[in-house]
């Protein structure tokens, strides 16, 4: 494909960049942000022919215009936050640093920091391990971020501990502009330690916003990790965001993503298992209504023997939404002895919902055991007269039903007040649904 | 027995049919450009129509670049260095006697003589030697029910309106770079109508075989079952030893009208390259089925252990309310055998069923994926697909790879879809073992059972054939 330098798909793109350019930059990885801004230079939008975009249409973030975000002012954060729940916290209101809130008694290695005010050690951390594992230049959107984002948070565990209460990032937009959020995550688990993460996003009002994260992720050996992002931005919101994990031998990890609203999210999850006896854990659930659009785009990488990853990835999807599933496992010639598991189950409630399945294996080594499976129907319609016929009425009915479908993602987590708090927000929008 | 010990069996089995004929062919110079369109529409005594639909899908295959998305790899192919003409110098022949004895040789060694078809498996066999129908058999006995059955060339010329009905509705002369570049080239292949309420008395059967060195192979078949009517249609390739690598890419087009019935079996094995990947077909096939009325029902099965390279994608359009599409496949590579294959079942009409089961085995170090799209469109009310792609490893050096797309646009569908990739488990080869069953034997019996559910498809004629390709294939190492 040759495109000229003045084709249309060019000219958008160069507007597209151009609102998100600042010059305010971090104070570590000149380098990789200079390769990014000269990515950007030939850059295009990934289009419907690009095969990781096939089922995504990035006309609803790519028509509209977004600004710089407000300074933020200090709004109400109540709806951020999750009752009982007893965690370390740092919180950002429109992209910017609101507050770090840590727990009486942390253990003072432990660091928690946003990009904008961290201290030096953590800025010799960040030097070395910033776009380490994810390439300046992988994807115009990591480009974006690795050239003009400056806000993130770093949270790094040493050696050794046990970080006993969660840390919760929390993202809030309020603003009464279509405004453009770039966001970067890094943490790091350090060797036999382990550490429960919550990434949660909300917003207060039904505006249009754009948020462009990336997140990098080392588990190193024998570290655990448990991480649970949680997106409920608005149904105007729209997420993309690049998760890129490194494991190393014998480290445990647990992903879970539930998305409840969204206008185009796009969750890249990439997880590289790089070590002897390593496990990755892989959950996703979604529940979409109206034109919400929701792409789960996830790759495991298996390159050394005796690691295993199991997946599950679970959907409801209603209104005229779109579900997109993309899974690869891949297993590298030296890789024996992986299992790795993969799954994907989906309901339509309507006719004009739309579901895109597309799990992948590659494997390259013989003594693997690795399997996926997909399914793809409604709402069981024996189970809901039985309930019917037991007088639970069928909005009822279907409710617990779905519940349950959904239950299955998120309980595993281990922090009951999350769980709790994810299974009432999905009753919530069930009942908006019918 | 070592796996290492029994790799070296596999590599060390040497292609059993590998020979070839000589019979001093009338062909084309190398290349491709109008003039030669031109030389074969004329060669053929072709219509005005057909030439001008040869042009159009070669002014369109100019403007189209070769597909690059599939899992193989290959040198990039010389189309200028193509003889695109080859034709045996006997033609129209009455009894089995006229045909060259060399020919009826080819196919005693292939231990299908027609002959012996003719005398005891009642199968009527279109043969086909470089792109030219030399022989048809039982076509009086067909003609008696309506049904039509002779080489494409010849249904051009004696069926016109049939042909220009169907031909390109299925598989359209601008579908993809290989079937466009056979539309302008195909030199010939089997055409086949089956009349309303006809049910076909027998197995239609065609073998193909590639022969003059450097000559590509572009078949192009066409079926079409009438109203109610039933066909079982075998095809089986096999191909001499070359070193050259050969380009096939053939079209097939299937046409399942109001309650008819196609089935369609191939058991290929073209040569697929020695043993250090030198030589071998490319093979590049589209295959596509419509159901186009109500309650019609296509069904593929293919037995794929040749080709060096093997891209093809045999699919059904369920149009028609309550049709059913069926695909089921096994597919071996072996050495540095590379096989892009898999099925697209596309879902329009009210309450379509299909069902795809695919079996791959890849042995040395060869590459097997499969690639299949279930589509289940807003109006396929009441659908429903189940697709299983299982893949057996055998040794470290070969991959297994799929790729399903799963495309769903109405709540009331119900797609399941599984795939499981894994080696023959030490535990079984040992339960054999101990109940004195050797190595070869045990790893025979679980790559049977493997891929049982799709040999059982084959008509009873082609599952001896099919079984024995697989062991060819096999032998040594799993059989």
């Amino acid at each position: 494909m040759n495109l000229a330098m003045n084709s249309p798909i060019k000219e958008t793109t160069k507007a597209f960049i151009s609102q998100f350019e600042t010059g305010e930059a971090l104070p570590f990885g000149e380098t990789k942000r200079q390769q990014a801004v000269g990515f950007l230079q030939n850059a295009v939008l990934p289009g419907q022919k690009t095969e990781d975009w096939k089922y995504t249409s990035l006309m609803p973030i790519t028509t509209k215009e977004f600004q710089q975000p407000e300074n933020y002012a200090s709004r109400s954060l109540d709806i951020c936050n999750i009752p009982n729940l007893e965690a370390h916290t740092i919180v950002f209101v429109n992209g910017a640093l609101h507050s770090v809130n840590m727990l009486p008694g942390f253990d003072s290695d432990l660091m928690i920091q946003s990009f904008g005010s961290m201290n030096e050690t953590a800025q010799i951390i960040a030097e070395k391990y910033f776009a380490h594992l994810t390439p300046p230049d992988l994807d115009i959107f990591t480009a974006l971020n690795t050239a003009y984002g400056n806000k993130g948070t770093m949270i790094f565990v040493p050696a050794k501990r046990q970080v006993q209460k969660p840390i919760h990032i929390q993202h809030l937009t309020d603003t009464n502009i279509p405004i453009g959020i770039q966001h970067r995550n890094l943490v790091i688990v350090w060797e036999e330690s382990s550490v429960t993460i919550l990434e949660t996003y909300h917003g207060t009002k039904q505006n249009s916003t754009f948020r462009n994260q990336v997140t990098e992720v080392i588990v190193a050996e024998n570290a655990s990790l448990s991480y649970f992002k949680f997106q409920h931005e608005g149904r105007n919101a729209s997420h993309i965001e690049q998760c890129n994990v490194m494991q190393q031998a014998n480290s445990q990890t647990a992903f879970f993503t539930v998305s409840l609203s969204g206008e185009i999210i796009r969750n890249t999850l990439r997880i590289r298992i790089n070590g002897e006896g390593a496990h990755a854990g892989l959950k996703g659930g979604y529940l979409l209504d109206n034109i919400e659009h929701v792409d789960n785009y996830t790759e495991v990488h298996h390159i050394k023997p005796h690691s295993t990853s199991n997946e599950l990835y679970k959907g409801i999807i209603g209104g005229q939404a779109t579900a997109v599933f993309s899974g690869k496992i891949q297993v590298y010639p030296d890789a024996q002895k992986t299992q790795a598991y993969q799954s994907n189950k989906s309901v339509l409630l309507t006719d004009t919902a739309n579901v895109y399945t597309k799990p992948q294996l590659e494997i390259y080594a013989d003594d693997v055991k690795c399997s996926h499976g997909a399914t793809t129907g409604q709402i069981n319609e024996e189970a809901l007269y039985y309930m019917m016929t037991r007088g639970i009425s069928k909005t009822e009915a279907r409710k617990l039903l779905i519940g349950a479908f959904l239950e299955e993602i998120f309980n595993e987590f281990g922090v009951k007040e999350v769980e709790e708090y994810v299974h009432r927000c999905i009753q919530e929008k069930m009942d908006s649904i019918h | 027995m070592s796996d290492e010990t029994l790799l070296q069996e596999i590599t060390s089995q040497k292609y059993k049919y590998g020979f070839t004929i000589d019979i001093e062919a009338d062909q084309a110079p190398p290349g491709l450009n109008e003039e030669i369109i031109r030389f074969i529409s004329a060669k053929k005594k072709e219509p005005e129509w057909m030439l001008n639909f040869r042009l159009r899908a070669f002014r369109h295959w100019q403007t189209m670049e070769e597909p690059q998305w599939a899992k193989i790899d290959y040198p990039k192919i010389n189309y200028q260095d193509i003889i695109y003409y080859s034709a045996p110098k006997s033609k129209k022949l009455n009894s089995l006697d006229e045909v060259d004895p060399e020919i009826l040789k080819t196919f005693a060694k292939l231990g299908i003589p027609l002959e012996e078809q003719k005398a005891l498996s009642g199968v009527a066999v279109d043969a086909v030697i470089d792109s030219i129908s030399v022989k048809t058999t039982f076509k009086e006995k067909l003609g008696e029910k309506g049904i039509i059955f002779c080489s494409f060339s010849e249904a051009i010329q004696e069926h016109p309106e049939l042909v220009k009905k169907y031909l390109g509705t299925v598989v359209p002369y601008n579908d993809n770079y290989f079937a466009t570049l056979n539309c302008a080239v195909f030199t010939d292949g089997s055409f086949v109508y089956i009349p309303k309420g006809v049910r076909c008395p027998m197995e239609l059967s065609t073998y193909f075989r590639i022969n003059e060195a450097k000559t590509g192979q572009f078949e192009r078949t066409l079926i079409v079952a009438d109203e109610g009517s039933y066909v079982s249609y075998l095809e089986g390739c096999t191909a001499p030893m070359r070193d050259e690598n050969q380009l096939h890419a053939a079209v097939v087009e299937l046409v399942a009208l109001k309650d008819a019935q196609i089935k369609y079996s191939t058991v290929q094995n073209w040569y697929p390259g020695d043993e250090n990947g030198k030589g071998g077909i490319y093979n590049f096939v589209t295959k596509r089925g419509i159901c186009k009325e109500e309650n019609a029902k296509i069904s593929w099965t293919q037995v794929e252990t040749g080709s060096a390279i093997t891209w093809k994608y045999p699919s059904v359009i369920l149009k028609g309310d309550n049709t059913v599409g069926e695909f089921y496949s096994v597919a071996v590579t072996n050495n540095y055998q590379q096989a892009d294959t898999g099925t697209k079942m596309l879902h329009i009409g009210k309450n379509t069923r299909s069902t795809i089961v695919s079996k791959g085995i890849s042995a040395g170090k060869s590459q097997n994926a499969y690639r299949g799209q279930v589509k289940i469109m807003k109006s396929a009310i009441g659908s429903r697909n189940f697709s299983q792609c299982d893949s057996l490893l055998i040794g470290d050096k070969c991959g297994a790879h799929t790729f399903p797309y799963i495309e769903s646009a109405h709540s009331s569908a119900i797609i399941e879809h599984e795939a499981t990739t894994s080696k023959i488990g030490e535990d079984q080869i040992f339960y054999c073992n101990q109940r004195g069953i050797d190595t070869e034997h045990a790893v025979s019996l679980i790559v049977n059972g493997f891929t049982k559910e799709v040999l059982k498809q084959l008509p009873m004629e082609f599952a001896v054939e099919a079984q024995k390709l697989l062991e060819i294939s096999l032998e040594g190492s799993v059989g």
